[in-house]
């Protein structure tokens, strides 16, 4: 294990690269000024083979760009990427892929995007949204399983608007409570 | 001959709102009712929890789906259940469950217009009732304050009224009230919505917490299902029998009916008789159960000598529009509707083109929202901050068509399949007409132009989807060749045997079919009780 500390700037863009390099432009001038730091602890060594659950872990936080996830959901997730065919290859090729890109050591030297655009490879990179779509629907979909729910409450798309709307079946806003505008949404338009 | 282990008065096949108000009603009254269930009992709490574990997000995803009563099945793709046969696809939605398809409607409860029961008398098309509105007007009021509907005795619904309503309206949303004001210019006014979700405490269920999931389900029952009233009749000592599928329906040589066959979740096979039998299934179900019924006596099913059991279906045909407002609406909180819009809900046009009501829904697209962010390629943090400013500006407009009936429209039996329980599986006709697309095409129209008044981008208008209102199949009227009951709900056929539910219903209207269910249960329950009586 190694702590790693890297800006969220740098970490967006390094994922940004290999995805959606047609939306780099807006995407990264609402974080080129984000140098809030992405603190999180990657594994340096493990077995290629059969990677170990903090791979998994670490490359969900990558790729979420959050320094925290549920275990829980994560501990749920694993087994089921591991089963999918190739699931543990693209565990660690996605999570050495992306490791190589955030170390290139002129990160931090504009125009850093043209360093990593496309860099990730034609399968880590499906994998990758393949992963982030599980994370932020709560849901795993691969077209040869039938889907499964891996998370309700921890589902990141909530994050999105907790505070402001409700999360269905889970939160509700009181009698009445509908007929304004919601108390959090002074803090968006 | 299978033992006949049940002996009762009064016999329901269904435990949806349809028989559970008849099986109250006539337990008030005295008569001995035992109700035969296919389904199984749920808790309110495990259903919440099924939606929150399913991987799908179908209304029904989170409802058990059993062998030995399989229903529709959408959220795993195509439905194995119903073989769609015809030009169009109703995706149809329903539970087989005690409480029936209430755990997760969306309480509208809307009367039907006086000239929807009169249909080809005032605008040459479809056919006529053989009751009219007053007839059925007493029985309205008695189901909302059975049901606690909660409405706006000043807002005019078209419907003329004996009695307020039990409970007040439900308030609008912020985004009901910034939208309706809007929209004045375009002619559309909208009004409360008659619900049947408490406004306030009321036969002591609570008040409504405005959850905004009222389908697929309520998670505080503030809102009405047929439970409620399966818990009254229980305790007036009704028996209900779950898990318990009927088969078959049996006659004399005088075509009175003498028996129904079951068949219990663990494979046991019984028969059950009663003095009168109701069957209170639904637009599909109740039809199958005649068919499923055919004898040498009967070789095209029971109550079917006009051939028209199965025939008839009417859904009322949906579209909705999804568009993004410049100003955020914040929709998604409180109630799932709340008001409507009765604007084109009647008029001359009916001549030639369906009526439709439109509603704003409060329905949350989150996980829509996330997907097609998510297809689109965008990535967090950019995708957090497109998912809420997309459900906090995103609307949507939907609207309920009537439609006509049409002959072809309906079910028949496939002998040479069965489904999970071994029943003939039911290949299923539908179809629009010109009627239908000229609503469909006027309301298109309609939410271009909203659109343009609210400043709206991104707006989608969808393809025509049903409902789940399943209409028409064994209708009702005054002669045996063209319907299936008389205007009491008893089959011309067989005297005592009755059919409650949509399935009676000559012409769709507009209204969500509920409310139109319970009134007509409970003015068969007086008739029923009638007949018990006077022989």
């Amino acid at each position: 294990m190694s702590d790693f500390k890297i800006t969220r700037r740098d970490l967006v863009a390094s994922l940004v690269g290999g995805v959606t390099a047609g939306l780099l432009g807006s995407y990264w001038s609402k974080f080129e000024d984000d140098t809030t730091l992405f603190d999180i602890e990657l594994p340096t060594s493990f077995d290629r083979e059969k990677p170990p659950f903090e791979v998994f872990l670490a490359l969900s936080k990558l790729v979420t760009v959050r320094t925290s996830l549920d275990i829980d959901a994560a501990k749920r997730m694993y087994p089921i990427f591991m089963d999918e065919p190739w699931g543990s290859q693209h565990i660690v090729s996605s999570y050495t892929q992306i490791l190589s890109l955030i170390d290139l050591p002129s990160h931090t030297t504009p125009p850093f995007t043209s360093l990593v655009r496309g860099k990730l490879g034609k399968g880590e990179s499906w994998f990758t949204s393949h992963l982030l779509t599980t994370w932020y629907l709560g849901i795993y979909y691969h077209e040869a399983r039938p889907p499964v729910r891996v998370t309700y409450e921890s589902a990141l798309m909530f994050d999105s608007i907790r505070g402001v709307l409700p999360v269905p079946l889970l939160e509700s806003t009181g009698y009445g409570g509908w007929t304004e505008p919601p108390a959090g949404s002074k803090r968006y338009k | 001959m299978r033992t006949t282990d049940i002996s009762t008065d009064v016999l329901i096949i269904g435990s949806g709102v349809a028989g559970a108000l008849c099986a109250y009603r006539l337990a008030q009254k005295g008569i001995k009712v035992t109700i035969l269930e296919a389904g199984p009992r749920v808790k309110r709490e495990e259903i919440v929890s099924g939606f929150r574990n399913s991987p799908y997000l179908d209304l029904s995803a989170g409802y058990p789906n059993t062998p030995w009563a399989p229903r529709p099945d959408w959220g795993t793709g195509k439905d194995q259940y119903i073989e769609q046969i015809g030009p169009e696809v109703s995706a149809m939605e329903y539970l087989r469950v005690v409480g029936g398809t209430t755990w997760h409607w969306s309480a509208n409860s809307i009367r039907l217009l006086p000239s929807d029961f009169k249909m080809h008398t005032t605008h040459g098309v479809g056919v006529d009732w053989p009751i009219d509105y007053d007839e059925l007007e007493k029985y309205y009021t008695e189901a909302e304050y059975e049901m606690g509907v909660a409405g706006d005795d000043t807002a005019d619904t078209g419907s003329p009224r004996s009695k307020p309503y039990p409970n007040p309206p439900i308030p609008p949303s912020y985004s009901d009230h910034t939208l309706s004001k809007k929209l004045e210019s375009l002619g559309i006014s909208f009004i409360a919505r008659p619900a049947a979700r408490n406004s306030r405490a009321y036969d002591g269920r609570g008040q409504c917490q405005g959850f905004g999931t009222c389908s697929p389900i309520c998670p505080t029952g503030a809102q009405y299902s047929a439970m409620v009233h399966i818990q009254k009749a229980e305790k007036l000592g009704v028996q209900l029998i779950e898990n318990t599928r009927a088969d078959r329906i049996n006659t004399d040589s005088n075509g009175r009916i003498i028996s129904v066959d079951y068949t219990h979740a663990d494979g046991t096979r019984r028969s059950a008789t009663g003095k009168i039998v109701v069957v209170a299934a639904n637009g599909i179900e109740t039809p199958r159960l005649l068919l499923m019924s055919a004898s040498d006596g009967y070789p095209h099913g029971l109550a079917n000598s006009s051939g028209e059991v199965g025939r008839n279906f009417m859904d009322h045909p949906g579209l909705s529009c999804r568009m993004l407002s410049p100003e955020p609406l914040y929709v998604d909180r409180g109630p799932e509707s709340i008001i409507t819009s009765f604007s084109h809900r009647t008029g001359v046009f009916q001549q030639k083109r369906a009526a439709w009501t439109m509603s704003l829904y409060n329905r949350n697209f989150f996980h829509k929202t996330t997907r097609n962010s998510l297809i689109e390629g965008v990535l967090p943090p950019d995708l957090d901050e497109l998912i809420r400013y997309r459900s906090l500006h995103e609307v949507e407009f939907d609207v309920h068509l009537e439609q006509l009936p049409k002959h072809q429209n309906g079910i028949t039996l496939d002998w040479s399949n069965r489904d999970s329980a071994g029943q003939p599986v039911m290949r299923f006709y539908y179809s629009l007409d010109n009627y239908e697309h000229a609503g469909l095409k006027f309301a298109r129209d309609i939410f271009w132009k909203i659109s343009n008044t609210l400043q709206c981008t991104e707006t989608k208008i969808s393809e025509a989807y049903s409902h789940h209102h399943l209409m028409g199949t064994a209708r009702m009227g005054d002669k045996a060749l063209t319907s299936v009951v008389d205007h009491e709900c008893r089959t011309h056929d067989h005297k005592n045997m009755f059919l409650l539910g949509s399935a009676v219903f000559p012409t769709s209207g507009t209204a969500n079919p509920t409310l139109t269910i319970a009134a007509l249960s409970l003015r068969a329950a007086d008739h029923i009780k009638h007949q018990l009586t006077v022989g």
